[in-house]
């Protein structure tokens, strides 16, 4: 099982695409938090005592969604260049190579997330600092805010990683990554109003306090929904994965 | 030895592997010979448990799975360009050795074995063919496997390079290994491998020796040059053997070519000529598969 860590972490931090992505995602924060709501910061979201730890939440709601592609291509890459046959014929047992490959992911977002819900609001302070402007006083509770990011960083992660092992075609797997939740999930809540709160991402969304989705329901339902929708992908994930054939 | 057992694969209720049964024995070369579409590729996938079917596959009587380490246990080369384009060689055998356990010095060594040392820091996306077969290569022997499965490990490589790649399997079987490689180069593997699986429609053909095989076809002979060729072919009825007869003379089967001399001297038959022939691999192969062939091609004037 080390071993078959081990192996996917080389293959996630030997691809361009790692790095690009990330770098990518820094530039966005820079681009949102920095530029949008920092250097043009309102008189009102300079007043906004929670306004640092509301960069950090959209960062995760946008950027957390961009960075779970790096998990994606890590697993698709595999069905794209068949490379499949060598991780499993390296290994005794396939669930022990999807349960690897998980973990690396994990690792992955978990990193990702913390570093991004971190850099946001150093990015948005700096900006305000350096053009002149004034902050309010914040509430800014890092251990809150974390535990929010790297949960809805490593559900977007897993949702990721879930549709790929199931598709197992790379671009397939990246169309519907992105479709569910900008359209698919948009067109079904507005169809079934308050049943959006049963929604994969809306829930999953729905984790970090104030955001875009306001639906009657507590942060525990919500944990609990993105928990059911992880964990029951998982499982039909295993169930695939270990059965059907490696192409 | 590996001992493939009653392996089965169907798709769409079409058998692409049925009741498939061979031994790959240790210390030899064995060729996997069949037409397009007999089902190579997905017989040495069922024996990987890469695909879903029934059968048996044992490496020196357990299945793969029961290893801890498949890796030092069989080395696979099933499709030359199964790599991450921009990832470097190097890092590719790198992740390979993480996943089996083995340690990274090997890496160079293997390139050094297949001759990619100098572009081992390069991508394999725009290696030619025989690159990425030697790239292939050098994956499959990374554990030091006492089983080698090559899917068509020639394609692609310059004469050097099939030399060299000839060479290598023998020396590497020699050292008490198995290697199970199936090819097109007919040539190639009569001088390669001892023994041949041959399948066709997914089914066995024939699991012999090289020399086994070629002798039992029908091409295979004493060819006959005599005056009296009439009177030998009686002497010779009455030696149970095949005979056939063409405008070169009398092809003589199923006896050694002292037999047939003897028998003319002691009849007093003039003999001009007494010449074993032997079989081509491609001849014993075409008359195995001629009804196997999934995919036939037409010549221009047959349309």
């Amino acid at each position: 099982m080390i071993a078959s860590i081990r192996a996917e972490l080389r293959k996630l931090l030997t691809v361009r695409s790692t790095y690009l992505i990330f770098l990518g995602c820094l530039a966005i924060i820079v681009l949102f938090a920095g530029y949008g709501d920092g250097i043009r910061a309102s008189a009102a979201s300079l007043r906004n005592p929670n306004q640092l730890a509301q960069e950090s939440y959209s960062a995760i709601l946008f950027v957390g969604l961009i960075i779970a592609l790096v998990g994606l291509l890590s697993f698709g890459h595999e069905y794209r260049y068949n490379g499949i046959m060598y991780t499993l014929t390296a290994s005794n047992n396939r669930l022990k190579s999807l349960a690897a490959k998980a973990i690396v992911v994990t690792i992955f977002a978990v990193i990702t997330s913390v570093i991004f819900a971190l850099f946001s609001p150093l990015c948005n302070i700096l900006a305000i600092h350096f053009s002149g402007k004034r902050l309010g006083p914040q509430s800014f509770d890092v251990w809150d805010v974390l535990w929010h990011c790297v949960f809805v960083g490593w559900g977007y992660a897993m949702y990721a990683f879930i549709l790929v092992a199931i598709i197992r075609s790379q671009v397939g797997a990246i169309v519907m990554f992105l479709l569910i939740p900008l359209i698919g999930e948009t067109i079904l809540a507005a169809v079934f109003k308050d049943l959006g709160k049963y929604l994969p991402f809306t829930s999953l969304q729905s984790v970090t306090p104030g955001s875009l989705v306001a639906l009657p329901a507590n942060l525990a339902h919500y944990v609990t929904v993105s928990l059911i929708y992880i964990g029951g992908g998982l499982l039909v994930s295993a169930v695939l994965f270990a059965r059907r054939d490696a192409n | 030895m590996i001992q493939a057992r009653h392996l089965k694969k169907e798709y769409k209720k079409k058998y692409a592997v049925n009741d498939l049964s061979f031994t790959v024995e240790t210390g030899k070369v064995t060729g996997f010979l069949g037409p397009n579409g007999a089902g190579k590729s997905t017989t040495m996938r069922l024996m990987l448990g890469l695909d879903a079917g029934t059968g048996k596959t044992t490496f020196d009587d357990k299945p793969l799975h029961s290893y801890a380490q498949p890796s030092k246990v069989v080395g696979i080369l099933l499709e030359a360009k199964a790599f991450h384009p921009t990832r470097t060689a190097r890092q590719h055998l790198k992740i390979l050795a993480a996943a089996g356990n083995i340690p990274m010095g090997r890496v160079e060594e293997v390139l050094d074995i297949v001759g990619l040392k100098e572009v081992g820091k390069k991508g394999p996306g725009k290696f030619s063919l025989g690159m990425s077969q030697r790239l292939g290569i050098a994956a499959a022997i990374l554990g030091r496997p006492k089983y080698l499965m090559l899917d068509e490990p020639a394609n692609g490589l310059d004469p050097e390079g099939i030399a060299w790649l000839r060479d290598f399997l023998k020396a590497y079987a020699d050292e008490g290994n198995a290697v199970f490689v199936s090819s097109h180069l007919l040539s190639e593997m009569s001088q390669m491998a001892d023994n041949v699986v041959v399948i066709g429609r997914g089914q066995l053909i024939a699991d012999t020796s090289i020399t086994e095989l070629l002798a039992q076809n029908a091409h295979a002979g004493v060819l006959v040059r005599s005056p009296k060729l009439n009177q030998l072919e009686k002497l010779l009825h009455a030696q149970k053997v095949v005979l056939s007869k063409s405008a070169e003379g009398l092809l003589v089967s199923g006896v050694s070519s002292d037999v047939i001399g003897k028998l003319a001297f002691e009849h007093g038959v003039p003999i001009y000529e007494l010449a074993p022939q032997t079989a081509s691999l491609e001849d014993v192969f075409l008359e195995l598969t001629a009804d196997a062939g999934e995919y036939k091609g037409k010549s221009e004037a047959a349309k």
